[in-house]
């Protein structure tokens, strides 16, 4: 699963680890983490916390107690020490345990950080248009006959996150080799050296730069496929119970189909 | 990614629900919560009222799952679970449940605004210890314990 969440440094895209255990306890912990993040104003979070959803960390805040709490008192109501002791363990190691899951948890997230605005707009918008391909879903798999594309979809927008986040890092590494020229502040062999970093960097950034245009129109041409092809399923659908000898409907879809396909091969790896 | 264009909108990159505004203000829920049954323990067990903790217990639930009807709806069962001593008492009682909340709820949510969400490992642990050290009352104290500590944390940085 795709999480963001907005942090100091700007846009964090995270996967979900595979494992279950991990998962679940990350969710737990998260409900009533240590997090600075703040909930932005702008159209990538909103959903995120407020006075109404509240009252579920309370909740999980309040479970946790409990349960600690009943392992407190168990400790210290135990006539014999050696009980007292075998529950201060067992508690013990639970904590530890969930310690470590909770790290392992975090370990295993990957992450990708968007520290410029553009980049998760740009990444909005990709959002937008996995979306409306998923909308129209339903509509394509009825003809062709394709599983849940949500994998495909949210592997594109993983790698285009990837791809933002590394154009992000060209284009500071070019602007910084930028301001080292303009200070003129080194020798003519260094500076030879920075004019041949600048030029590295301004090809890495134009190809890195063409890499998430690719990909954005990639997704772009998707949905634009599927809502055609649903709207051709439509109107084809239509004409066919209105007039059963007329195939320039069905070809027309047949058309849609393909361009459907082209665009979804397109997304694969 | 998060913005609601409708209710059926099949959303591929989600928002983390435990960031942000959510756990803290679980946070500082459970701070008014552990503060108002706090104060209702003591009270009961200073006036020798009985189910004392289990009426604080209740408190700390109602309070910080649903904030002032909680608060209600925890005087309302303290004047019925004190069944057996008179009516004035049983309304001092109650009182002393709304007192609480109301007086509480404003420290308590502005610790809870400073020190952010808490880390529910660090709450466990002090909660296990501190109802070990001091018996009930660390169960009252131990997150605001943590609190206070991860406030000054916060503003030391």
């Amino acid at each position: 699963m795709l999480e963001c969440r907005r942090s100091d440094s700007g846009l964090i895209l995270e996967v979900s680890p595979g494992r279950a255990t991990a998962r679940w306890w990350l969710i737990l912990a998260r409900v009533a983490a240590a997090s600075r993040a703040a909930p932005a104003g702008s159209a990538l979070t909103t959903a995120s916390g407020g006075p109404a959803t509240g009252a579920m960390a309370a909740i999980a805040y309040l479970v946790v107690l409990g349960v600690a709490a009943l392992a407190g008192g168990a400790a210290r109501v135990a006539t014999r020490p050696t009980v007292a002791g075998l529950v201060a363990v067992v508690a013990l190691g639970i904590l530890v345990y969930c310690v470590s899951l909770r790290c392992r948890a975090y370990f295993a997230v990957h992450r990708v950080v968007l520290r410029h605005e553009v980049s998760a707009s740009l990444l909005d918008a990709a959002d937008r248009f996995a979306e409306r391909a998923l909308r129209a879903w339903p509509d394509v798999s009825s003809l062709l006959a394709w599983s849940d594309p949500r994998p495909l979809l949210e592997q594109a927008l993983w790698d285009l996150g990837q791809l933002l986040a590394a154009l992000e890092h060209s284009r500071d590494r070019l602007a910084a080799v930028e301001r080292m020229l303009q200070l003129n502040a080194v020798g003519s062999k260094l500076r030879n050296e920075l004019v041949r970093e600048q030029r590295d960097a301004e090809v890495l950034l134009r190809h890195r730069d063409r890499q998430v245009a690719r990909r954005l129109a990639g997704l772009r041409r998707l949905a634009d496929a599927c809502d055609e092809f649903r709207r051709w399923h439509g109107a084809g659908i239509r004409s066919t119970t209105a007039s059963p000898g007329d195939t320039s409907g069905v070809e027309a879809l047949a058309t849609q189909a393909e361009a459907v396909v082209e665009a979804y091969r397109d997304l694969m790896p | 990614m998060a913005v609601d264009r409708g209710t059926t909108r099949a959303r591929l990159i989600v928002p983390r629900l435990g960031d942000g505004l959510l756990a803290a203000h679980g946070a500082a829920r459970l701070l008014w919560g552990c503060a108002a049954g706090g104060f209702v323990w003591w009270v009961y067990g200073a006036a020798d009222l009985p189910h004392a903790l289990a009426l604080a217990g209740v408190t700390v639930a109602l309070v910080a799952t649903a904030g002032l009807a909680g608060t209600a709806i925890a005087a309302l069962s303290a004047a019925l679970a004190l069944h057996d001593i008179d009516t004035p008492m049983r309304a001092a009682a109650a009182g002393a449940v709304v007192v609480a909340s109301l007086g509480t709820g404003g420290p308590a949510w502005w610790l809870g605004r400073r020190c952010g969400a808490l880390p529910v490992e660090l709450v466990c642990a002090a909660t296990v210890a501190g109802v070990v050290l001091i018996g009930p009352a660390g169960g009252f104290l131990a997150p605001l314990g943590v609190a206070v500590l991860r406030a000054i944390g916060r503003a030391w940085r």
